[in-house]
């Protein structure tokens, strides 16, 4: 069964954090290779893969993982900070 | 995987190496040579466009390995090599009885004696063998 395409904000992520794909991978239990394809959205993580992977980010799961394609963080952040609360 | 080869080059080396051995023998047959010297050559020719094709790619280890050494993407393509090879070998099988079947019908003449059997026999346990690898050696894109 092929799901609905996952876009994530890995590559963003990992680069800031000056991590290898290798050190992600080594941190999330996959295989390097993994981490590639997970970047290039040609492969949809498992949820229990996505939950550690936020963790490692320290973010919650839906800021690294979407339906849709992601926006910069950036412009996100701004929209969360003008939101009325 | 530390070796990599390009998916195009990687496809040649999938047909090569599944044709390897009745292309080899047949050749060897063909060039005066006798039926067991042909299948050696046959053997020796699948073990090196194998070598060529799973040395340090690690797509031989991927579709052989126990599940816990396979992380979620790989065992999740490895079953699907699993499958396709499943599906292949159960339609070689059925067109092959379906030939035979056909022939009989047909009144075919076909003499099948030691060197065709061993011939066959060779060639499908070599497909069998290295049919899942071969499929992931197919269809994995680039890294």
């Amino acid at each position: 069964m092929k799901g609905e395409k996952i876009y994530n904000r890995i590559a963003v992520l990992r680069e800031e954090r000056g991590l290898s794909r290798k050190d992600l991978a080594d941190k999330v239990g996959v295989n390097f290779q993994t981490i590639g394809y997970l970047e290039r959205g040609e492969y949809n993580p498992s949820l229990d893969l996505a939950m550690d992977l936020s963790d490692i980010f320290g973010l919650s799961i839906d800021m690294v993982f979407s339906r849709q394609p992601m926006r910069p963080l950036s412009e996100e952040l701004a929209n969360l900070k003008n939101k009325p609360s | 995987m530390t070796r990599s080869i390009p998916l195009a080059q990687r496809r040649i080396g999938v047909v090569i190496q599944l044709l390897s051995y009745p292309l080899v023998y047949f050749l060897a047959v063909l060039a005066g040579l006798w039926p067991s010297i042909a299948g050696l050559l046959g053997l020796a020719a699948l073990a090196g466009s194998s070598v060529y094709l799973y040395k340090g790619t690690g797509l031989w280890q991927f579709g052989n390995a126990p599940d816990d050494q396979l992380d979620e993407r790989q065992m999740q393509i490895r079953n699907q090599a699993y499958r396709y090879a499943y599906m292949g070998v159960s339609a070689l099988i059925v067109v092959s009885m379906l030939f035979l079947l056909v022939s009989e019908e047909l009144k075919w003449r076909i003499t099948i004696g030691y060197d065709q059997i061993n011939l066959l026999f060779w060639t499908v346990w070599t497909i069998v063998m290295t049919l899942p690898s071969s499929i992931l050696a197919w269809t994995e894109p680039e890294v």
